[in-house]
């Protein structure tokens, strides 16, 4: 139900054993990582250092901050887990509500609420946090240890918040609403800091022959961060950062380290963070990257001439940073368009979540760089980079276009280049509008000699592709008239979409592609979709196996947008209903 | 509460992402109460998942290199005559 696919991982898996104990549930957002349950055991590892022991704050203190958090954040989804989990140990909904609403009103100590005030500073406005408000939280007697546990409890939050955000987990409970008021108003900002005000909090010596997490940072990254000796009044959980670095950001099976190494630079960049700007910068350079080009990667990645599928990476983990309210299944169709795999796409939320954990880490800690900064990130950088690295949607380049005008001139091998592109996908939408593989080869030659012939007409008013896709569309519209005369794509056909009744309600396998052979889940797909009526056919070919935008679709078709949107759901849930014999855990029993 | 009708018209545009969050609530709150569109729901998903990766009316390079050329023999043949 997430965005991505999720493998099958039962009750008795560590880390869900320990999430079952810190909340009370699974949450579904860890449910949705199971296709690489190493990222479940290093989010586990910090969540237990973090939330079991009791030094400083209570566990039911930590969920308060979390809620508050999660609500600063505008999640709802852990909103929901964070009130679930502290309704069970008997906190009035009321109570509840309001610490989401306007936690100065919710009946706390004067204590947890300058916790909390101070947690929403560190979550919304961390580069502004100063060591005014670290004194602030002194004054109403919150130790040292309480105060570094306050940010840890709110890096973490801002790390699943983003986990929830770029995976899309199904809801755990019935969510509720955030109020305005809670996600939206922000605390006064006061003189910009950048984050490095500090050290805030005092530092405990510890030699890295005694203390392996140091001397693993100095033979990895050639020093110990100030980030980590600012945590040393918690040296388990350093424990687990490093088990969580290992796992995360030094395996390499998937996502290469210097992907990984850039998604932490921008993503550190649009949070306007200084310090692990400056940290990342150094890495790269260890690895080989000049300053002036992580420079680049830092400031607009779009213009430092990274591949197109690295481009649109970076996008993604810059959108999931930034702008999480807009974030959508869109903009992992977009990676996966790239051709990274579902394991990626993972990969790149976790480490996009994981660049949150620490950059929230460093600035509620306001440590000092450990290299000189080559540029200081303020506030007006946060709106050149918020438009800077939003995506030209509109100004997309007809990849087509170079060969397009070559051809119009008379060239006939750039039009051969053209018919050898774009022949499968101009098969595909001829077999679904005729239904027919033979016929669709051979209306594949009308399609391409009608498309040479008026080749000089076309304006690109649209893309290449889709003009072509359209020609072939009434090419084969054409063939089935020719057989049935009475035969169109947009006749009412079989009634209105909504009149559709699913009939198989069996639930399917976890992992239904697992089944079958792929040559027998093609055979299966290809059966089922022959046998649907053509409008709902070709829909589907140019939506789901295309991938065409539905702008695109409309055009190809000549059809309205509304129609191809309810088109396509109709297509699906037939084609569903043709599957599921094949799909459905069979010796259910059903209780309607 | 919705109808498990109002949820199979919204379905399209919940899968596409594509509904308001107040709306986006009412439908997962069904959702968790309703087995039936639960299991329609995440079984579409699935269709989905299994229409996109099954490379379904793929044309093989070999199928397509000779339509290819008789494409073009055709266009050649044609601007000479």
């Amino acid at each position: 139900m997430s965005y991505l696919r999720e493998a099958h991982l039962d009750g008795t898996f560590a880390p869900f054993v320990a999430f079952q104990t810190l909340f009370g549930f699974v949450p579904n957002v860890f449910r949705a990582q199971t296709l690489l349950p190493r990222l479940i055991e290093a989010e586990a590892g910090i969540a237990c250092a973090v939330f079991l022991e009791e030094r400083g704050l209570s566990r039911t203190q930590k969920a308060t901050i979390s809620l508050a958090a999660s609500a600063a954040y505008g999640n709802e989804y852990w909103v929901t887990g964070y009130r679930q989990l502290l309704r069970s140990v008997g906190i009035p909904d009321d109570t509840l509500d309001q610490i989401v609403a306007a936690f100065h009103q919710a009946g706390l100590s004067t204590a947890d609420t300058a916790l909390l005030n101070f947690t929403r500073k560190v979550a919304q406005r961390g580069p502004w946090l100063s060591g005014e408000d670290v004194a602030e939280l002194r004054r109403q007697r919150i130790n040292d240890e309480s105060i570094l546990e306050a940010v840890i409890v709110t890096a973490l939050t801002a790390f699943f918040c983003t986990l929830s955000t770029g995976l899309g987990p199904f809801p755990d409970f019935e969510s509720k609403a955030i109020p305005a008021s809670g996600s939206m108003s922000t605390p006064g900002v006061g003189e910009y800091v950048g984050g490095t005000g500090g050290p805030y909090l005092p530092t405990v010596e510890r030699s890295p022959d005694s203390f392996p997490p140091f001397a693993f940072f100095l033979e990895g990254f050639g020093r110990i961060p100030n980030l980590i000796h600012a945590q040393t009044l918690r040296p388990d959980v350093i424990e687990a950062e490093v088990a969580a670095v290992r796992i995360i950001l030094q395996s390499e099976d998937i996502l290469s380290r210097l992907q990984k190494e850039c998604i932490f630079l921008v993503g550190s960049a649009v949070n306007l963070n200084t310090y692990c700007v400056a940290a990342h910068c150094d890495t790269l350079r260890r690895m080989g990257l000049s300053a002036e080009e992580s420079d680049q990667i830092a400031l607009d990645h779009r213009q430092a001439g990274l591949s197109e599928a690295n481009t649109t990476l970076l996008d993604f983990a810059i959108k999931l940073t930034a702008r999480p309210a807009e974030f959508s299944r869109d903009d992992i169709e977009r990676v996966r368009h790239h051709g990274f795999s579902e394991k990626h796409i993972l990969e790149a939320v976790v480490v996009t979540a994981f660049n949150n954990f620490f950059n929230t880490l460093q600035m509620g800690l306001g440590t000092t760089p450990d290299v000189v900064p080559r540029r200081v990130f303020g506030p007006g950088d946060e709106y050149r980079l918020a438009v800077t690295q939003r995506p030209p949607e509109q100004a997309q380049v007809d990849p087509d276009a170079g060969l397009v005008a070559r051809a119009q001139g008379g060239d006939l091998d750039a039009f051969e280049e053209l018919v050898t592109r774009h022949s499968s996908r101009v098969y595909r939408v001829l077999v679904g509008v005729v239904g027919n593989v033979e016929e669709a080869r051979d209306a594949m030659q009308d399609t391409f000699l009608k498309a040479f012939q008026h080749i000089r007409s076309f304006q690109y008013r649209s893309k290449f592709s889709t003009w072509l896709l359209m020609i072939a569309s009434n090419t084969g519209l054409q063939r089935l008239r020719d057989r049935r005369p009475s035969e169109s794509l947009d006749d009412g056909g079989t009634g209105p979409e909504e009149d559709f009744r699913p009939r198989q309600v069996r639930t399917w396998a976890d992992n239904p592609e697992e089944m079958y052979s792929a040559a027998e889940r093609r055979r299966l797909v290809e059966e089922g979709m022959l046998r649907l009526p053509a409008k709902y056919r070709v829909v589907l070919i140019l939506r789901d196996i295309e991938q065409l935008s539905t702008e695109d679709t409309a055009i190809a078709l000549g059809l309205g947008i509304p129609a191809i949107k309810s088109r396509l759901c109709r297509a699906r849930l037939m084609l569903r209903e043709a599957l599921a014999p094949h799909f459905a855990i069979r010796d259910e029993r059903i209780g309607l | 509460m919705i109808t498990c009708e109002q949820f199979m018209a919204d379905l399209g545009d919940y899968m596409e992402g594509e509904v308001a969050a107040d709306v986006r609530r009412k439908l997962e709150s069904h959702l968790a109460h309703c087995r039936t569109c639960k299991v329609v729901c995440d079984s579409t998903e699935k269709t989905v998942r299994i229409v996109t990766d099954s490379g379904s009316f793929y044309l093989p390079d070999e199928a397509a290199g000779p339509v290819v050329t008789r494409i073009m023999e055709r266009i050649r043949r044609d601007l000479e005559s």
